[in-house]
């Protein structure tokens, strides 16, 4: 956990930018350390309307600069849309579990939409390691940061960018895939990861799944965030939300 | 330095600034974020004797300055609570109130004999007004006559722990409510727990809430809370112990003018972990700042007429 050098939990905005219509990626300085996989709370609004802090994945963290990947799907993440460098944003974090893949062997990254986040910081923190990159979305205009990966496949729902259909597509024809050698890291909506869970199952394949969820506090007192797992129920914020394939029990 | 201490029936606190239940777990949690010994204490999440899986997801939502909840009292259960969590409790030093809850009068009775006869429990609070369970809210909390039998058997149970009963702004009028806990014994009332709200995601027609409905809570409920708590205050001489919205010095002083002995925080520990410490210290920095020896001399100072 970390608050700022003066007590308050206020960082710096660096940098915001929209980086495609609607999705923005902010950088402030941050001087505490954290892993891929954990998340930040963002506080949106100087008072309490709206009143809870936005959980926002970690995209990098480089010399006491993070950054986040964020859409704008509503009241909140507008007013985040809206701040610029040199405002200043309440933070707090970070929190969650950690993507913690074997040692060696080659990993495969899977993004949906700002899914991407995680996937982006676990590879600037082990460049080698990640073999390719599988990023989907519903259109061209969902295809985050496709071009900080370096071997990388694209897929969109309407075919306006890459290939059309779902992300998993082009992941199940991938060699470190069929070989089953590959260890999936994933992030993206439900119905993405569900899919991934249940083909790494029926294919022989482990990996880990970050969730998505709304959050009312991020660290573990609302119980707003629970998920049913082979493990019982868990806090995706703090048991969470990097889980093993095959961990989760999926709700429909 | 003012005079912070405050008494509810036997247990003294340190100031007036508590956490309420259901948004600070086991106090564990938000340790490295703020000191709990700061604060005049912590009311536990809600414990029965077994554990509890609580409700569906979706179990939250936000609203104008505010939010929606509806956990259905998930929690670990009385066993648990002692093994694997009051230890650390303990440790940290922090005041805990017990908060707990029954399906039967019988597990009221049992809940509050064993947390009473735990090393480190200080207070016990007594939850008749959860919104979101089938059974163990409206059935305890909804009936005066009731109400007033309960409190005397989990007082008898408590074995002199100071009893605190928290009470449900879902009702025609809380005042009947107040007076059944002071008929019965119990040493405080602390008021109010959330009130019953919807909210509808007009895209997918769809409750955002899987149950249909929560408790609302937070900034939104504040006026509304405070007004319960001030007629709490004018039909019982017990202390009252004001919840709802709080998130402000000026929030605190509100209360405490009303007629409050102390009040406790609750939604803003999600947005602020630290705030219950923040405002224990602007509270003594007001109080110094106006001449105020003691805080308790704010309290009941609203001005009528």
């Amino acid at each position: 956990m970390w608050f700022g050098a003066d007590k308050t939990m206020k960082s710096k905005i660096v940098s915001s930018r929209e980086v495609k219509r609607g999705y923005f990626r902010m950088e402030f300085e941050f001087s505490g350390d954290a892993a891929p996989g954990q998340f930040v709370m963002l506080k949106v609004a100087e008072h309490n309307d709206p009143l809870l802090r936005r959980p926002m994945s970690i995209a990098g963290l480089e010399n006491g600069v993070m950054s986040v990947i964020f859409k704008v799907v509503g009241r909140g993440t507008a007013l985040l849309a809206e701040k610029r460098a040199g405002d200043h944003i309440d933070v707090i974090g970070p929190f969650g579990t950690v993507f913690t893949p074997p040692q060696t062997g080659p990993v495969l990254l899977v993004g949906g939409g700002i899914g991407v986040a995680p996937l982006l910081f676990w590879m600037k923190r082990n460049p080698p390691r990640a073999a390719a990159a599988f990023i989907g979305g519903a259109t061209e205009n969902d295809i985050l940061c496709a071009d900080e990966f370096s071997e990388v496949h694209i897929a969109t729902e309407n075919g306006s960018h890459g290939r059309k259909g779902l992300v998993t597509a082009p992941l199940v024809e991938h060699p470190v895939y069929r070989d089953k050698t590959g260890y999936l890291l994933a992030c993206g909506p439900t119905g993405m990861l569900k899919a991934i869970d249940q083909l790494a199952a029926k294919d022989g394949l482990r990996g880990e799944l970050s969730l998505e969820e709304r959050m009312g506090c991020g660290f573990g007192v609302c119980l707003g965030c629970v998920c049913d797992t082979t493990g019982g129920r868990k806090r995706m914020c703090v048991e969470g939300p990097v889980f093993k394939t095959g961990e989760v029990l999926w709700r429909n | 330095m003012a005079e912070l201490r405050v008494r509810i029936g036997a247990l003294e606190l340190k100031n007036p600034i508590l956490s309420a239940s259901g948004t600070f777990g086991y106090g564990l949690e938000f340790s490295g974020m703020m000191d709990i010994r700061k604060i005049g204490a912590f009311c536990t999440k809600g414990l029965s004797l077994k554990p509890r899986a609580g409700n569906q997801m979706p179990r939250i939502c936000e609203t104008p300055g505010g939010m929606i909840n509806s956990i259905g009292l998930e929690n670990v259960g009385i066993d648990a609570f002692e093994t694997e969590k009051m230890p650390a409790i303990r440790k940290t030093g922090a005041t805990v109130i017990a908060n707990f809850f029954g399906d039967t009068e019988a597990d009221y009775i049992e809940a509050a004999r064993r947390l009473a006869a735990m090393d480190g429990v200080h207070a016990l609070e007594m939850n008749v007004s959860c919104p979101n369970v089938d059974k163990g809210g409206i059935e305890f909390g909804g009936d005066p006559a009731f109400l007033e039998k309960l409190t005397a058997a989990v007082k008898k149970a408590a074995a002199g722990k100071t009893l605190i009963v928290k009470l449900s702004p879902n009702v025609a009028d809380i005042r009947p409510f107040a007076s059944a806990v002071e008929n019965g014994g119990g040493d405080a009332i602390s008021a109010i727990n959330t009130l019953k709200g919807m909210s509808i995601d007009v895209k997918t027609r769809r409750p955002k809430i899987k149950r249909v409905f929560g408790g609302l809570s937070g900034p939104a409920i504040k006026p509304v809370a405070l007004k319960m708590v001030y007629e709490c205050v004018k039909t019982v001489k017990i202390p009252v112990i004001g919840i709802g919205g709080i998130a402000s010095l000026d929030d605190v002083l509100e209360f405490l003018i009303a007629g409050a002995s102390a009040v406790q925080v609750g939604t803003m520990n999600f947005v602020e972990p630290s705030i219950c410490q923040r405002l224990a210290e602007e509270l003594n920095v007001y109080c110094d700042r106006e001449g105020i020896a003691r805080v308790s001399a704010l309290v009941g100072t609203l001005r009528t007429g």
